[in-house]
């Protein structure tokens, strides 16, 4: 079955990079939105079973995504990965329902443990 | 053609012998390498403090703040500093200006580096130390440069006292202070009687004679914190702060009464001084410092038309001459 | 406006990645170092005249309250790669406060303490998000000290139009603040122009890896 992937930063190059680092032949049908406000629009129309979420984005950031998704009660399974990499941070998202945290710049074998342990592939 | 290749042993002697303070420590502030700038300023041999608690060595360096800066680095995997601006020195070192240099130790500058091992991890920390006395000293002597030329454009020649256009600035700030703040300040402009007199029959050299005794007999009566300057020729004023208009009137009357009862002494010859005073009180009418300066001034030239040598306060009955 | 030293929108892109994960790493070390949570947002990246450069510190600062400006120098450890430039942080004077308040100074600062602070703040920001900076693109950076531009001033007071010998310069500011704090600071990365085009050969490297 594939899944409705959404990626959702503000930068195309840190889109790029979690494309690239997904794993190989993953049925994924891949959104991508270049702030939080596109993001949640993607996850109510379906496009965001599954999340790679931006922290610090232009319109709406990653928290506020998290928060109305939670508000919303969509059942997206979101991973965070954000350049903000106080632990503080990371408790945040948590807490507001998030799945995981990868630091950036991503790395590609981080974030296939991370989809391995949570039994995603 | 000369083939140069440096050696370690070349690079290690340069460490050793460069005209500059190169010290490492681990994370406990073990010395674990001193070169010969350190222990010639020291006076501690570098057998002897390889391996040594950096404190225990040094019981006057600032301990926790040092160790605090030592620690960044190695927390922050990054550069730290330290500036004589802030800490002339941290080692007690003696310093080639013994003469000259004005300063106790040789004042420092330190960079503090990371040493990373293959895994980026820091293991040591390097220290340079700079003598930067020179710096200092000429820092110094060009800050006494600048005060003194400061003070030089706020002060007239002549008397000493605030030139006008440093007199204006502060009446300027003292004014908008009350109007901020609140309380009040009154303003005393005098001018001497007969001046052109003095001059045209005493000669001009006697004039400034006349103009600096009045001065040091303003600085005798005002207060430290009373602001006296040289408005214009023979025209001073000075600010009160925080005082109304009766208490300045008393003082105002006290260096009038002084002034014409001890003639000013010159080349043999007494030459009778008498002044013309008026005073204003902050008020409403005065909405700008330059209205309250018109208006003291007015009251000065009502002094001046009703016989000289008093002193008037604004507002006056003009009828009255 | 000089055509060859503009930023391309790709390359844009790219250095604003690197520097939002370098502000990440240098935000951590600063909340390390005062051991509070901090607020980051995104970074800016844009070219700027040195005529204009007053106006614009005075537009980032946000107000025409006083404030504190600290500098430091920045250049490649690596041997001739080029790329260097100063680091200016600005603090508001009501921040100053609160730092002082939070790095539990007792005493009321006095100018030499407050100073001090105002450095050891910047080397902190600076060598964090700067080393973080050139990692990404595969260079090491050496620092110099920092040095105080000027305490208690206005914004455009920090330079004199007339000391600025560059035409144009790349102006990459990042912003720090506290959460329920009123400390904010600005950190504004400036480059000038031929280390501009060093920089843009590295951001083409990196860009060529993803494509």
């Amino acid at each position: 079955m594939t899944i409705p992937l959404l990626i959702c930063d503000d930068s195309a190059m840190a889109r790029k990079q979690v494309k690239r680092s997904l794993p190989d032949h993953w049925e994924v049908d891949i959104t991508f939105a270049t702030n939080g406000v596109e993001g949640v629009d993607a996850i109510r129309s379906g496009k965001g079973e599954m999340v790679f979420l931006d922290l610090t984005m232009p319109e709406l950031d990653g928290y506020g995504v998290l928060k109305s998704v939670q508000d919303e009660g969509h059942k997206s399974i979101i991973i965070v990965i954000s350049a903000d990499i106080q632990p503080e941070a990371r408790e945040r998202v948590m807490n507001l329902g998030a799945l995981d945290f990868i630091k950036k710049p991503v790395d590609s074998k981080k974030l296939q443990d991370v989809l391995k342990n949570y039994g995603l592939l | 053609m000369f083939e140069f290749t440096p050696t370690k042993e070349l690079l290690g002697f340069i460490v050793d012998r460069i005209n500059v303070g190169v010290f490492i420590v681990d994370k406990d502030c073990k010395v674990l390498l001193w070169n010969q700038y350190m222990a010639n300023h020291s006076y501690k041999k570098q057998e002897l403090v390889y391996g040594q608690d950096l404190f225990t060595l040094f019981p006057d360096l600032p301990q926790k703040w040092f160790r605090k800066k030592i620690a960044s680095v190695f927390m922050l995997k990054s550069f730290a500093f330290t500036s004589w601006e802030q800490r002339p020195y941290l080692f007690k070192f003696p310093h080639n200006r013994p003469i000259t240099g004005g300063v106790e130790y040789m004042n420092q500058d330190l960079t503090l580096m990371p040493v990373k091992n293959d895994e980026g991890e820091v293991v040591a920390v390097s220290i340079t130390l700079l003598d930067v006395t020179d710096v200092s000293v000429y820092q110094t002597m060009l800050k006494e440069a600048m005060s003194k030329l400061e003070l030089a454009s706020q002060t007239d020649g002549l008397t000493g006292l605030n030139n006008r256009a440093h007199w204006e600035k502060r009446l300027l700030e003292e004014y908008n202070r009350v109007q901020r703040y609140g309380s009040t300040l009154t303003l005393i402009m005098l001018d001497l009687d007969h001046f052109k007199a003095v001059n045209d029959t005493h000669g001009h050299l006697a004039g400034d004679a006349v103009l600096r005794d009045v001065s040091n007999k303003l600085n005798e009566t005002f207060r430290e914190s009373d602001i006296a300057g040289r408005y214009g020729g023979e025209e001073f004023g000075v600010v009160l702060p925080a005082t109304d208009l009766q208490g300045a009137m008393i003082v105002a009357e006290r260096l009038r009464q002084q002034i014409c009862a001890a003639p000013i002494h010159y080349d043999g010859v007494d030459i009778p001084v008498s002044i013309s005073v008026g005073l204003s009180e902050y008020n409403p009418d005065a909405d700008t410092h330059e209205k309250l300066i018109a208006q003291a001034d007015e009251a000065l030239y009502q002094s001046k038309h009703s016989g000289r040598n008093k002193c008037t306060s604004y507002p006056f009955d003009s009828s009255v001459t | 406006m000089n055509d060859t030293v503009v930023l391309s929108n790709d390359q844009t892109d790219c250095l604003q990645e690197i520097v939002n994960v370098a502000m990440g790493q240098a935000g951590d070390s600063l909340a390390r170092f005062l051991e509070v949570f901090i607020n980051l947002s995104v970074p800016r990246i844009r070219l700027v005249e040195a005529e204009d450069l007053p106006q614009t510190l005075t537009e980032m600062v946000g107000h025409s309250g006083l404030i504190s400006a600290v500098r430091q120098g920045f250049y490649t450890a690596d041997d001739g790669n080029g790329l260097r430039g100063e680091a200016i942080v600005l603090f508001g004077d009501t921040s100053f406060k609160e730092l002082a308040d939070i790095l539990a100074y007792e005493d009321d600062l006095d100018a030499q303490a407050e100073s001090e602070l105002l450095l050891d703040v910047t080397n902190v920001l600076n060598g964090a998000c700067l080393s973080g900076i050139a990692e990404q693109i595969g260079t090491e950076l050496a620092f110099t000290p920092p040095s105080v531009l000027g305490q208690h001033i206005a914004a455009k007071e920090v330079v004199t139009k007339d000391n600025l010998l560059w035409m144009q310069a790349l102006l990459v500011e990042i912003n720090y603040s506290l959460e329920n704090r009123s400390f904010n600071c600005n950190l504004m990365m400036l480059m000038p122009e031929d280390a501009i085009e060093v920089l843009k050969f590295a951001l083409d490297k990196l860009l060529e890896d993803f494509d």
